[in-house]
């Protein structure tokens, strides 16, 4: 029997960044807080929103809005003001959703040909048949690990965020149709 | 320093105020369970933009806190028939001892806020259960929080006094004295919110 007793600690040798923090992280309890952060088995969940810096100079970024041009496009509606990430340093940062809903402005495309470029046009008809449970699950789903600024992504946690409005809708129509039933027994039974 | 654990608070019976009528509503402050994290995620759809705690997980949130029971509670606000607000506490650990429970987040329902504003009252009287397990505890009503940037105006209007070291993420840190824990729960209870 050969003897590993050596090779025992040689995953504390990843020195780079990573390395290091993930070695620090399995080594935390379950939960830590500092302050108001909360390290939840090693992942940070902070209180504030977390601040957005510049790649180019570092400052942080605010909500503004930016114009893309779009060359093809008619030429009275080329020009569309977008929503964006903006630093005082001139940059501006559109995300994919957003430069995705200015092309089909541009062009005048349609939300429908949009989904069905997305390959999302059966998607909110796929979620009428699931359970609550399942609908919860594709939304977490959706929402951890994701790139957030993905169009399919973005476009199916809407999708999904309707379906489960639809649904609470048609709960408290439910309760209604039901409490006027009581009711109506009720006063049928004093007569 | 742990905390010994007593039993979560129960059958906190509170009221909220219907802002459309001023009328005010009954509801029930309970430990929160697994199956109100379906509820958060009709919220979660709905929060305004730019909400400040639109990014917080009250799913991982109530995992945590029914995992962990002797460093933290978790609460729902029932009224209505339905969540209006939610609020997790941290009892043990830390700056507890120091400065008394930690509030560690508060979120009410995306209808409580603007522009819709259904109920009023929802975040004090989550406010005032920090209170309350702080008294539990034995810290005499004191409970410090880090404080989003709008939630500062709160804050200091109840007479939370600002301590003068910020937290880690740059929030400034605020806490309710002993005198002034009582002044406020004193004021819901006037206004009827709490018994």
């Amino acid at each position: 029997m050969r003897d590993l007793s050596i090779y025992e600690e040689d995953y504390r040798l990843d020195d780079t960044s990573a390395g290091a923090f993930e070695t620090i992280s399995k080594s935390l309890p379950h939960a830590v807080t500092v302050g108001s952060t909360l390290v939840i088995d090693g992942r940070p969940q902070f209180k504030d929103m977390p601040k957005i810096l510049c790649p180019s100079c570092g400052h942080e970024l605010k909500q503004g809005k930016s114009t893309i041009a779009f060359r093809y496009a008619p030429a009275h509606q080329s020009e569309q003001s977008v929503e964006a990430l903006v630093c005082n340093c001139g940059e501006a940062y559109v995300s994919g959703e957003e430069a995705r809903i200015a092309y089909h402005r541009a062009m005048q495309t349609t939300e429908v040909m949009a989904a069905q470029e997305l390959g999302l046009a059966d998607f909110a008809n796929e979620l009428r048949s699931l359970s609550a449970f399942e609908l919860h699950a594709l939304w977490r789903m959706q929402d951890v690990g994701a790139d957030r600024q993905d169009a399919v992504v973005v476009q199916k946690r809407e999708a999904i965020r309707r379906e489960a409005a639809r649904r609470r809708a048609e709960l408290e129509l439910t309760e209604w149709i039901v409490d006027e039933i009581i009711a109506d027994s009720a006063l049928r039974a004093k007569s | 320093m742990e905390v010994g654990r007593t039993e979560l608070l129960s059958d906190f019976q509170v009221s909220i105020i219907e802002r459309s009528s001023g009328q005010l509503r009954e509801g029930v402050v309970r430990g929160a369970t697994h199956s109100d994290k379906v509820l958060w995620t009709h919220w979660h759809g709905e929060m305004p933009a730019g909400a400040e705690d639109a990014h917080w997980d009250w799913d991982q949130l109530i995992d945590l806190a029914l995992a962990m029971p002797n460093r933290f509670e978790v609460y729902a606000l029932e009224a209505e028939g339905q969540i209006q607000g939610f609020r997790l506490l941290e009892i043990s650990e830390n700056e507890v001892e120091e400065y008394g429970v930690h509030a560690l987040r508060l979120s009410t329902a995306p209808w409580n806020r603007p522009p819709e504003r259904r109920y009023f009252g929802v975040g004090s009287i989550l406010v005032a259960v920090a209170i309350q397990r702080s008294m539990d505890f034995g810290h005499r009503g004191c409970v410090h929080c880090e404080s989003l940037p709008g939630a500062e105006m709160f804050h200091e209007r109840n007479g939370m006094v600002e301590l003068a070291s910020r937290s880690g993420e740059e929030l400034r840190r605020y806490r309710f004295t002993e005198e002034a824990a009582t002044a406020f729960v004193d004021r819901l209870r006037n206004d009827g919110l709490i018994q």
